[in-house]
């Protein structure tokens, strides 16, 4: 395995000078040959790890320890966290950080001079929009008290030239958060909350009147908590977590497909698109046990391979390139997608 | 929601005043749970009046066990997002794990002093539910981390306080 690794290494310092893109799509490619391995680095034990990348960076978060004699996290969690760059070509740890930021966005403008730097100290995470030049951000209620859900109250409306805010849309008591996503086209802005009294909702802005234009009812006591879309920008998948994913045609903006979790576990959060839009990715997990990765193909809106990793739960998914990277308990997992795809 | 609805999707206006529990209930309960969304959230019209009502006034009641947000469906969907009727959904499932943990598997711990209490919290927090249980003096929730998706039990908290 190491001399695959030192070749692409090789390989991709001889094709980065010819072009990044080209010189990162090969670099993508299987290091080894088996369809997983695990990232080298990291510490042992049984942890709440999280993988989030931006920008084909890649980080990895401790969000605390569980206790494997009873499957419970170690409460309280930290505020501060623990987090790992990863190189994703070599798939090994490069550098050890703490941050209170959970998404690779933001701890990227916290330690990095970029455009955004600014929002990384009072936001936690946002998106641009440079149709309208606008960020829409979001910040904890109660960052520095607790440790438990993340409490956004609204959400900001921010004008770039002038830094300030110009809109808040607010949240509470109405609903609480659950995430947001600017359509590819940015003429919308979805923002997925929960109501105590009627579930899941997924509250659709125009993000030229800065108006709510229409409400989906999800119909479930969860709500979307990750979202991404097809190229074209046409679907719209959102997670539920252990409820299922969502599929929305964003033309009509009418929920058109569900996926349920498989009968012997549940799906985790986080997912993750294949390159064609074929497939989404998703962990899986039972009471932080039985970890594994599903993959379930759009069109026919059922899982079509699971990939067994971990006898420890995986909370998170992400993307790089065509690996994709599994958060389970016991660490970082790297699965080369085509390999798995082929097989 | 207010009152102590029964439940939250039929909005049928039944208060725990108009059941009256400590009247009109004359079994002999030891425990009650509510699946119902937020029937129990833990403020002075919803869980805390169901507490004083029952846990307060009905001699050797134990515990109380329910939902503080909304409660999970009984029927999975279809793929088209639609309810399957008599399918196996979350509460279902939930359900069907309450009752391995109590009977043949120890739940985990959770300071309750009862083992209905614990296997409620432990089965609800597995299936991400938002569950709550109260014995006579404090109650548990179990809630959403800000690790997305991944779900504690906290608690213990004093009642009645108002958050």
């Amino acid at each position: 395995m190491k001399r695959w690794r030192l070749f692409h290494l090789v390989v991709t310092m001889v094709a980065m000078p010819i072009g990044t893109f080209v010189g990162m799509q090969f670099a993508y490619q299987s290091v080894g040959q088996n369809t997983f391995r695990k990232i080298d680095g990291l510490p042992s034990g049984y942890r709440l790890w999280l993988v989030t990348t931006y920008e084909n960076h890649l980080f990895v978060i401790e969000g605390g320890q569980v206790d494997p004699k009873r499957w419970e996290p170690q409460l309280p969690l930290p505020l501060l966290f623990r987090a790992f760059r990863v190189d994703p070509v070599m798939e090994r740890v490069v550098e050890e950080i703490k941050t209170k930021h959970i998404f690779a966005q933001s701890i990227l403008a916290e330690r990095e001079q970029r455009r955004d730097s600014w929002l990384a100290q009072d936001y936690e995470y946002w998106l641009f929009d440079d149709k309208t030049n606008a960020a829409f951000a979001v910040k904890p209620t109660r960052w520095q008290e607790t440790a438990r859900a993340q409490r956004y109250s609204h959400v900001e409306v921010i004008d770039l030239s002038t830094r300030q805010v110009k809109k808040i849309i607010g949240l509470l008591p109405e609903a609480s958060f659950g995430t947001f996503a600017l359509h590819p086209n940015k003429a919308k802005l979805y923002i997925s909350v929960w109501g105590q009294d009627i579930g899941g909702l997924l509250w659709i802005y125009s993000t030229t009147t800065l108006e709510r234009i229409k409400t989906i009812e999800l119909r479930s006591d969860h709500t979307i908590k990750d979202i991404h879309f097809s190229k074209d920008g046409r679907y719209f998948f959102g997670s539920l977590g252990a409820r299922g994913i969502a599929i929305i045609d964003t033309e009509e903006d009418k929920l058109m497909g569900w996926i349920n979790p498989p009968e012997d576990r549940l799906y985790t959060v986080s997912i993750a698109l294949s390159s064609d839009d074929r497939e989404i990715y998703v962990g899986l997990g039972f009471a932080l046990k039985k970890g594994g990765i599903a993959a379930i193909d759009v069109e026919k809106r059922q899982i079509v391979r699971t990939l067994e990793l971990s006898p420890t739960g995986c909370i998170s998914v992400a993307k790089v390139g065509e690996k994709l990277f599994a958060a389970c308990l016991d660490g970082v997992y790297v699965i080369d997608i085509s390999q798995w795809r082929g097989q | 929601m207010t009152g102590g609805l029964p439940s939250c999707w039929d909005r049928t206006p039944v208060r725990v005043f108009d059941i009256a529990p400590s009247v009109n209930w004359v079994e002999d309960l030891d425990y009650f749970i509510i699946a119902g969304c937020a029937v129990l959230k833990p403020d002075a019209t919803n869980g805390f009046a169901w507490g004083s009502e029952i846990l307060k006034k009905i001699t050797n009641f134990k515990g109380l066990a329910g939902y503080h947000g909304s409660a999970p469906a009984d029927n999975d969907k279809d793929s088209s997002g639609n309810y399957i009727p008599n399918s196996r959904g979350p509460a279902v499932r939930i359900a069907e794990r309450f009752t391995v943990l109590m009977t043949t598997e120890q739940p985990n711990d959770y300071g309750t002093a009862h083992r209905l209490l614990n296997s409620w919290l432990q089965a609800n927090k597995e299936h991400s539910s938002l569950a709550i249980v109260y014995n006579a003096t404090h109650y548990w929730m179990v809630q959403e981390t800000f690790i997305r998706g991944v779900y504690c039990v906290y608690g213990p908290n004093a009642w009645p306080i108002e958050r």
